[in-house]
């Protein structure tokens, strides 16, 4: 009786071994990056460009068609949204990525002034990953 | 009675063992693997950001007769994301001669390095620098945004192992 009893414990230990092995080694095993140093490079070039290409200008004018164009080449799991203020502190514009909710993973800001009119304006662009991508 | 115990209880250990062995030394490989992975993406964002950002050292390297150790840097840009067609097309015209020294300059040098300019929607192709990766390899793709000749461009750039 002894004896089964040990082999019995025995049994037990090593299904709970090979479960747990199972479990560890089938699980969705996916590097860290550093994603969030690639989502901040990235929301610099699409602010830079449309900065450059006069399309934050032409939205503080109240075409926001050239930010909507821009916002369609962010990859498809990075959501963007670019808001402009001015010296006062009224928000002017936003415009957001289409498709994309709340808040996600990696949330990166970046801010920076802008002259349009010789008036001063702040640009507030805000990037995240969508909630459904695990990494 | 104790014979048959003993070598019941030593040959469940010896297995235990052997597995333990086993899948801790594959657990190994995918640790490092993915610790490998993580370094190249790393690097990758780096050379992207030098190649976007920065017009390298000698600013104006792309007028010299030979990119050799001379050129500390590489970098195509003017100001931030602006391209200079210039470098670029010097950087086309020095693939086959230039690619190690740049990818090394780049920081990237044990890695394969692929640079694409195109218009936004990918279908015209402007200028094309280094290599393609092969379907087997682990790649890492960026896409970057830039300005050239006063027009967005889509820089995608490829490093792999």
């Amino acid at each position: 009786m002894k004896a089964f009893l040990i082999t019995l414990d025995a049994f037990v230990a090593i299904i709970l071994l090979f479960s747990a092995a199972f479990l560890m080694y089938s699980s969705s095993f996916q590097p860290y990056a550093p994603r969030g140093v690639y989502l901040k490079q990235f929301t610099n070039d699409m602010v830079t460009v449309m900065e450059k290409n006069g399309d934050l200008g032409s939205a503080i004018a109240g075409n926001t068609s050239g930010m909507h164009y821009m916002m369609g080449f962010t990859p498809q799991l990075v959501c963007m949204q670019v808001s402009i203020t001015d010296s006062a502190g009224n928000r002017s514009v936003t415009v957001a990525k289409d498709e994309c909710g709340e808040y996600g993973r990696e949330l990166q800001v970046i801010g920076r002034s802008l002259v349009y009119s010789g008036q001063l304006y702040t640009v507030k662009a805000e990037a995240w990953y969508k909630k459904e991508q695990v990494t | 009675m104790w014979s048959t115990d003993f070598a019941a209880a030593l040959t469940l250990l010896t297995f235990i063992l052997m597995f333990t062995v086993l899948f801790w030394d594959n657990l190994a490989l995918r640790w490092n693997s993915a610790a490998n992975y993580r370094t190249m993406q790393t690097d990758a964002f780096f050379a992207g950001e030098a190649l976007m950002t920065s017009p390298g050292d000698p600013p104006s390297w792309e007028m010299l007769p030979h990119v050799d150790e001379n050129v500390s840097s590489i970098g195509i840009a003017n100001g931030r994301n602006e391209l200079n067609a210039y470098k670029l097309q010097r950087l086309v015209a020095e693939n086959s001669t230039s690619y190690y020294l740049v990818r090394a300059r780049l920081g990237v040098q044990r890695y394969g390095l692929g640079v694409r300019i195109t218009d936004l929607d990918g279908d015209t192709l402007y200028y094309e620098f280094g290599e393609q990766p092969g379907p087997e390899v682990s790649v890492v793709v960026l896409k970057r945004l830039g300005m050239l000749n006063g027009t967005p461009v889509s820089v995608e750039i490829k490093v792999w192992k």
